[in-house]
C-alpha cells in the first residue's frame, strides 16, 4: 500500500509513505509539470485506515493533526538520520497506486529522479593530499598513459611533468608558456598551448616534434580514444584526427559558438560530446559529423577563463546516459531520446560542479565543485562514499589505466593528488536494504514525457529553487552542516596584523614597532633617543614574525624557516647578529623574545629556546598546535590547541613557564563560544591577559596556590561601539599601582590599524563589566575591584589611601540611599582609619544605628585583627627587628583608646586571609543566627592560634603562651611598643578567661 | 597689535603631540608640561611643539577642526550665512598656516586644507570688506560684527581706524546741506 501526503505545512515538501520507508521531496527539483500534477493530484490521504479527501473531507482536524504529527515527524526522523548517519531520503520513480479511479486518470507515473543524501558523518570528510607540481595557479591538466606506467601532468607554467607511478623519477619537459590541456598516444604527447597550435613531443623525453594542426586561438580540450584524437579550440572549433592515418585528415564537428570546455568520446557509440562555453552541450556522430543533440542547459559565459564551470561531461557506458554539471547538480541524460533521466543534487552544497567522471568499474562517480570539494558518490544510490576537500577546485581527473580504483586529479593551484577509491568499492555506505530497494526501483521503467531542453524552462527551476526551500528543511540540513570539523585558528602574533596585508605590523610593544612594507622590514624606536630606526631588505628572506625587546631584535620567516637575532645593543661589535635556519620542514610559527631567551614555536608542536647569543638551550613539547606565544621578564606563556573541544568550539590551553624559578604551570583556557584568541600578553607588572575577538578581556590571577583564576575583565568591543568605534586594537595593559589603563589604536571602520598615517595611541581606562555600569555604585564597585584586583603590592600608603577613599565613597553612597544594611557590609571591607572616617560620616548623617552598629562590631573586631597581625609582626621580627613596628603600632594606640571606653563587648577573633586576597569575601560575620555562640566563637579564634604558627592542641595554654613570648622578646622595645604589648596583654587576657569560659560552656554542652 | 603679536600669542594655544622621547614634567610659567612618554600624546603649548617638531622629537596629532571634513563643513557654513560664522579657534588662521607650515605631514589632505583655508579666508575678507563697505555708506553710528577671529580684526583695525578718521574729517570740513 502507498500513501501519498501533500504536507501543507512545510509548504515545498511533500512526503511519500510507503509501508515502513518515508520519503521526503522537495518538491521543486521536480519538473514543474510535475509538480503540477503532483499538487493537485495529491488530495488523499490515509490515515488511521479512513481514508481523507483532502479538500472535501469535513474532517479538516483530523487531517490538519495528521499534517503536524507527520512534520514533527519528519523533522525527527531528519535529525535521527543525522545522528545516526543513514539517511532518510529514497525517491525513485515509483508507481503511484491510485486511491481512485479520478485521480488515476491524472497521473499515472511519479517520475522522481532526484536523490538527497545527508551525509554527515565526519568519517566521509578528508584533506586532499595535494603535491605541487606547477609554479603558477591555474588549469592544470593530468593524464595516464595507456600502461599506466607513468602519469603527465601540464600547467600554466608552460611545463609538462612525466611521473613515473613506480619510481616516483620526475621528468620536466618544458613546452611553452602556457599549456591547456595534454594527451598521451604511445609515442606522442600532445599538448595545447598557448601557441595557437596543436604541439606535439616524443614520449617520453619531450623532443619537440612538428606540430599536425594550426589554429587561431589555443586548444582547450584535447580527447583521446585509441587512435582517435579530438581537439576543441579557443576559435570554436572541435576537430578530429586519426593518428593511425598518416593523411592527417581533419575531420570538423561545426556549429559551436564559443569556445569549447571539454570534450568526451564514446567510442563504442561513435558520439563525442562536446561542451562549450556558448551554453550548450552537443553531441555529434563522429561517423557521419552530423549533430544529433543540442542540449542548451549549461551557463553561457564568453571564455573558458571567466567560465564558472569547466563542464567535464562524462558518460556513463553502463547506464547508458551523458552526465552533465549544471550549476550544483549533475544532470543524467538517457542517450535513446535524451531527455533527462536523474538528477544528482547535494542539498547541503551550493557551489557550481566543475567535472564529473565515471569510474571505470562503473559503481561510483566523483563529482568536483568550484570550491574544491571532491565528493566520491555511489553510481547507483547517489550514496555520498567520501568527500575530500582541497583548497583549490578539481580540474582535471584522470583515471588509472591499470589499477582501476585509482585516480590523479589536478587543482587550480597547479597541485596534483592521488586518490584510492578502492574501500569505498568494496563496502557501499548504504544498508543492503536500502539498497535492494534502490534496484528495485530504479528497474521500474518510467514513461516519462520528454522534457524540453529550452534554457528559460530550465532557468526557471533552479530560480524557485532557491526560494522555496522551507524553512523547517534549512533547520534541519544546518543541523547537518554543524558537525563540519572545527576549524582550529591558526597561530598569531600578538599586536601583528593580518598577514594578508601588503603592508602590516609585524609586532608593536612599548619599545617599538616592526613594520612590513614594500618587502621592506622597518623596525622603529618609539624612543628615538634610545636607537634609531632600522631598515632590513626582505625580498629573499621573507620574515613575517618579530619581536623586539631592549637587547635585540628577532625576526623569522614561517616560509623559508630562517631566524635572524639582531643584538643591537650588544657590545660585541663583532656579532651584531646571528641566524638559524630550522631543519626538517619545521616551520616557525610563533616567535618570542624576552629577557634572556628567545622562544620560538614551530609547527612540530615543539618551543625551542635559544639563549640571546644563539645558545640552543631546551626543546619544551606542546600538547598540540600552537597557538600564541608571549613572555614577559623570564617568564613565558604559551597558548596551544588541546583536546576535542565542545562540538563546534576549540579547545585552547596555556602553558606557564618560569625559567628563573623553574616552573611549569597549565592548564585550559575559557573562552566564548564560537570565538577565537587574538591577544595575548602580559600586562606590565606581569599578569596575563588575553583577549578573544568577541571583545572579551580576561586576566589570570595568581591564586594563594600558585594555580591561575580566569577572571573576566570587560568587553572591548563593546565599550569601543559606546564611543562609536569598531574596534580598540589593544597593544598594551598597564596595571601598576591599582590602575588599569589599556594601549589601544582606536579603529574606526577598519579592522586593523594603518601604516599611514601612523596611528594614535591611546590610554583607556575601562570598568569593569559589572552589571548595570552606568550607575554609581557599579562604578564605585568596579574601582574598587580594581585596586584589589591590580595592587601588586599591599604596603603602597597611596593605594592604602586609594581604597579607602573608594570605600568610604561607597560607604557614602549607600548611607545616602538609605541602604544601611550595604553600608554596613562595606565597612567590614575597610582598616580602622577609614571606620572612622565612616562613623563620624554615620553619625553626622543622622544614621546613628548604623554608627552604633559599626561601633559596636566593627571597630573591636579591627583592633583585634591589627593586634594579631601585629604579633605575628612582632614573632616574625625575630629576624628582622624593625624600627617602623614601634611607630604603626603608637597610631593604633591612640586610635585604640580613644575607642577604649566606647568597648562594651569582648573582643571577637576573626579569620583572616592574607589582607588583599580576594577583595569582595565577606569576612565571615559573627553573628551567624544558625549557629549557636560557643560554637561560633570556638571555630573564630581556632584559626589565630594557627596564625601563630605554634603548633599545640591545648589552645588556651597556646594562647597565653603566645603573649609571654611576646613579652619577653619585645622587653627592651621602644616605649610606645611596650605600651602596646602591655595593652594587648591585657587584652588578651581577657579574652583568653572569656575564651576558657566559652570553651568550658561549649564542654558541656557537649 | 600687529599680526606677529597675534602669531606670537597664538603659540600659547596648546596642541597634541606626539613625542618619540622621555623625559619628566617641565614646569613652565603657564603651567608644567609633560610628563613626556614615547608615544603616548600629549598636550603642549604650540611654542613648544614647533620646537619638539623641528628637532624631530615629537609628530603633531592634527587637531579636530584642521580635519578636511570639518574645513569643508566649516567652508560651506560661511558660504551659506551673510554673516560671519564662529570658528572653532579665535587664531584658525594663523594656527592652520603654524601647523602646516611646521608639520604638514602629519596633517592629512594638508594640500587640500590649506586650500580650502584660502577660501575660506578670502570669502570672510570679503565678507568683511562689503560690510565696512556698507557701514561707511550707510553713515551709520556703529556696526556690530561678531565672531571675528583675531587675525581679521588686527588686519582692518589700522585701515578701519584712519578711514573712519578720514570720513569724519571731511564731514567736519563739508557743510550739511
Amino acid at each position: 500500500m502507498v500513501i501519498y501526503s501533500n504536507i501543507q505545512a512545510p509548504k515545498k515538501i511533500a512526503c511519500l509513505i510507503a509501508s515502513n520507508n518515508v520519503a521526503i521531496y522537495h518538491r521543486t527539483s521536480w519538473n514543474i509539470r510535475h509538480i503540477y500534477n503532483f499538487i493537485h493530484v495529491i488530495e488523499y490521504l490515509y490515515y488511521n485506515d479512513i481514508l481523507y479527501d483532502m479538500n472535501k473531507s469535513s474532517n479538516v482536524k483530523a487531517i490538519k493533526a495528521f499534517l503536524k504529527t507527520l512534520t514533527e515527524f519528519l523533522l525527527y526522523l531528519i535529525t535521527i538520520s543525522f545522528y545516526s548517519n543513514t539517511l532518510v531520503s529514497h525517491t525513485n520513480r515509483l508507481k503511484i497506486t491510485p486511491l481512485n479511479a479520478s485521480v488515476n486518470t491524472k497521473i499515472t507515473t511519479f517520475p522522481i529522479a532526484t536523490k538527497r543524501i545527508y551525509d554527515a558523518s565526519e568519517n566521509h570528510k578528508k584533506m586532499l593530499s595535494v603535491v605541487s607540481a606547477h609554479s603558477i595557479a591555474g588549469l592544470t591538466d593530468v593524464c595516464y598513459t595507456k600502461d599506466g606506467s607513468h602519469f603527465l601532468t601540464c600547467g600554466q607554467d608552460g611545463d609538462i611533468h612525466v611521473f613515473d607511478t613506480k619510481t616516483d623519477q620526475i621528468e620536466h619537459i618544458r613546452c611553452a608558456d602556457q599549456c591547456f590541456c595534454l594527451a598521451v598516444h604511445e609515442y606522442h604527447i600532445f599538448i595545447g598551448t598557448n601557441r595557437n597550435e596543436l604541439e606535439v613531443r616524443s614520449y617520453p623525453h619531450g623532443d619537440s616534434l612538428p606540430s599536425l594542426a594550426h589554429f587561431t586561438q589555443p586548444v582547450s580540450a584535447l580527447s583521446l580514444s585509441n587512435s582517435l584524437l579530438f581537439i576543441g579550440t579557443k576559435d570554436f572549433k572541435v576537430v578530429m584526427m586519426n593518428l593511425k592515418d598518416d593523411s592527417n585528415k581533419l575531420k570538423y564537428f561545426d556549429g559551436h559558438q564559443a569556445p569549447i570546455l571539454s570534450l568526451n568520446v564514446y567510442e563504442e557509440k561513435r558520439w563525442i560530446a562536446t561542451s562549450c562555453c556558448d551554453g550548450s552541450v552537443r553531441i555529434f556522430n563522429i561517423d557521419k559529423q552530423n549533430l544529433i543533440k543540442q542540449l542548451n542547459i549549461i551557463h553561457k559565459s564568453n571564455d573558458i577563463e571567466t567560465a564558472s564551470s569547466l563542464v567535464k561531461i562524462d558518460w556513463d557506458k553502463n547506464d547508458q546516459t551523458l552526465a552533465i554539471p549544471v550549476k550544483n547538480t549533475v544532470h543524467f541524460y538517457e542517450t535513446d531520446k535524451w531527455t533527462r533521466k536523474k538528477t544528482y543534487e547535494n542539498d547541503s552544497m551550493d557551489q557550481i560542479i566543475n567535472l564529473i567522471s565515471f569510474s571505470p568499474c562503473g559503481t561510483l562517480f566523483i563529482v568536483s565543485y568550484v570550491n574544491g570539494q571532491l565528493s566520491i558518490v555511489n553510481r547507483l544510490t547517489f550514496d555520498i562514499c567520501m568527500i575530500y576537500s582541497s583548497k583549490d577546485a578539481v580540474c582535471s581527473l584522470a583515471w588509472n589505466p591499470t589499477q582501476t580504483n585509482r585516480f590523479t586529479c589536478s587543482t587550480m593551484a597547479g597541485e596534483y593528488a592521488h586518490v584510492d577509491i578502492s574501500e569505498y568499492i568494496s563496502k557501499p555506505t548504504s544498508t543492503l536494504k536500502e539498497e535492494n530497494e534502490v534496484e528495485n526501483t530504479t528497474t521500474i521503467s518510467e514513461d516519462d514525457e520528454e522534457e524540453s531542453e529550452s534554457l528559460s524552462n530550465d532557468d526557471e527551476v533552479i530560480k524557485e529553487d532557491k526560494e522555496i526551500i522551507p524553512k523547517w528543511f534549512e533547520r534541519a540540513s544546518s543541523m547537518i552542516n554543524e558537525t563540519k570539523t572545527v576549524e582550529l585558528q591558526e597561530s598569531f602574533q600578538s599586536t601583528s596584523t593580518s598577514k594578508y596585508l601588503e603592508s602590516r605590523y609585524l609586532l608593536w610593544n612599548n619599545i617599538g614597532a616592526i613594520t612590513c612594507y614594500n618587502e621592506q622590514i622597518q623596525i622603529a624606536f618609539h624612543d628615538v633617543s634610545y636607537h634609531h630606526s632600522i631598515t632590513i631588505d626582505n625580498k629573499t628572506d621573507k620574515y613575517d614574525l618579530g619581536d623586539l625587546s631592549l637587547s635585540a631584535i628577532i625576526l623569522a620567516s614561517s616560509q623559508t624557516g630562517k631566524l635572524l637575532c639582531i643584538l643591537y645593543q650588544s657590545w660585541d661589535s663583532n656579532m651584531r647578529q646571528w641566524t638559524i635556519n630550522t631543519e626538517n620542514n619545521d616551520k616557525i610559527e610563533n616567535i618570542t623574545l624576552s629577557e634572556d631567551f628567545i622562544s620560538i614555536g614551530t609547527s612540530q608542536r615543539l618551543i625551542r629556546l635559544f639563549s640571546l647569543s644563539g645558545i640552543q638551550q631546551r626543546i619544551i613539547r606542546l600538547q598540540g598546535p600552537i597557538v600564541s606565544m608571549s613572555s614577559y621578564q623570564n617568564q613565558l606563556w604559551i597558548i596551544h590547541h588541546s583536546t576535542q573541544g565542545l562540538p563546534k568550539e576549540q579547545a585552547i590551553s596555556y602553558v606557564y613557564l618560569d625559567i628563573e624559578n623553574d616552573s611549569y604551570l597549565t592548564g585550559p583556557i575559557p573562552l566564548t563560544s564560537k570565538t577565537k584568541l587574538i591577544w595575548i600578553g602580559f600586562s606590565d607588572s606581569g599578569k596575563c591577559f588575553y583577549l578573544e575577538k568577541s571583545g572579551y578581556l580576561s586576566m589570570f590571577r595568581r591564586t594563594k596556590g600558585n594555580q591561575f583564576e580566569p577572571l573576566l575583565i570587560c568587553n572591548l568591543k563593546q565599550e569601543a561601539e559606546k564611543n562609536n568605534l569598531a574596534n580598540y586594537w589593544l597593544l598594551g595593559v598597564n596595571d601598576f599601582d591599582g590602575k588599569f589603563q589599556l594601549r589601544v589604536i582606536e579603529l574606526r571602520g577598519q579592522s586593523f590599524p594603518d601604516l599611514v598615517p601612523w596611528p594614535l595611541v591611546s590610554i583607556i581606562s575601562l570598568p569593569l563589566s559589572l552589571y548595570e555600569i552606568n550607575t554609581e555604585k557599579s562604578q564605585l564597585e568596579s574601582d574598587y575591584l580594581k585596586i584589589k584586583l591590580f595592587n601588586s603590592s599591599t604596603d603602597n600608603e597611596e593605594c592604602l589611601n586609594n581604597e579607602r577613599q573608594c570605600l568610604i565613597k561607597m560607604f557614602a553612597l549607600s548611607c545616602k540611599l538609605n541602604r544601611e544594611y550595604r553600608a554596613f557590609e562595606i565597612c567590614q571591607l575597610m582598616d580602622s582609619t577609614a571606620l572612622q572616617l565612616a562613623i563620624k560620616y554615620s553619625t553626622k548623617s543622622g544614621k546613628l544605628t548604623l554608627a552604633q552598629k559599626i561601633i559596636d562590631e566593627l571597630i573591636d573586631q579591627k583592633k583585634d585583627e591589627e593586634q594579631t597581625e601585629k604579633e605575628i609582626k612582632y614573632l616574625s621580627s625575630e629576624i628582622i627587628p624593625s624600627s617602623s613596628i614601634g611607630s604603626s603600632s603608637s597610631s593604633t594606640i591612640s586610635f585604640s583608646s580613644t575607642f577604649e571606653e566606647i568597648k562594651s563587648k569582648r573582643a571577637k577573633v576573626e579569620t583572616t586571609n592574607a589582607p588583599f586576597n580576594n577583595p569582595f569575601r565577606k569576612k565571615k560575620l559573627i553573628n551567624t543566627p544558625n549557629e549557636t555562640s560557643t560554637n561560633d566563637e570556638f571555630s573564630q579564634w581556632k584559626p589565630t592560634i594557627n596564625k601563630t604558627r605554634l603548633s599545640s592542641t591545648n589552645k588556651t595554654t597556646v594562647q597565653t603562651d603566645v603573649h609571654n613570648e611576646v613579652t619577653t622578646e619585645n622587653e627592651d622595645n621602644s616605649l610606645n611598643a611596650k605600651r602596646k604589648i602591655d595593652e594587648t596583654e591585657n587584652n588578651n587576657e581577657e579574652t583568653t578567661k572569656n575564651k576558657r569560659n566559652r570553651l568550658q560552656q561549649f564542654a558541656c554542652n557537649r | 597689535m600687529d599680526i606677529d603679536e597675534v602669531q606670537y600669542l597664538s603659540e600659547n594655544e596648546l596642541i597634541s603631540v606626539i613625542p618619540n622621547f622621555k623625559h619628566p614634567e617641565i614646569n613652565l610659567i603657564c603651567g608644567s608640561v609633560g610628563p613626556f612618554l614615547p608615544l603616548i600624546p600629549l598636550q603642549v603649548p604650540i611654542w613648544m611643539a614647533i620646537h619638539l617638531k623641528e628637532s624631530h622629537r615629537c609628530r603633531f596629532v592634527c587637531p579636530e577642526w584642521l580635519t578636511l571634513d570639518s574645513v569643508q563643513e566649516l567652508l560651506k557654513q560661511e558660504q551659506q550665512q551673510a554673516t560671519f560664522t564662529s570658528m572653532p579657534n579665535p587664531y584658525v588662521f594663523i594656527l592652520s598656516q603654524t601647523i602646516m607650515n611646521v608639520a604638514l605631514e602629519d596633517v592629512p589632505n594638508g594640500d587640500q586644507i590649506r586650500l580650502l583655508m584660502k577660501d575660506l579666508w578670502d570669502l570672510r575678507l570679503a565678507k568683511l570688506r562689503s560690510s565696512i563697505g556698507n557701514l561707511a555708506l550707510s553713515g551709520s553710528l556703529y556696526a556690530k560684527v561678531t565672531h571675528l577671529t583675531q587675525v581679521e580684526i588686527c588686519l582692518i583695525r589700522n585701515f578701519l581706524k584712519t578711514s573712519l578718521k578720514h570720513i569724519a574729517q571731511l564731514q567736519d570740513v563739508v557743510p550739511e546741506e
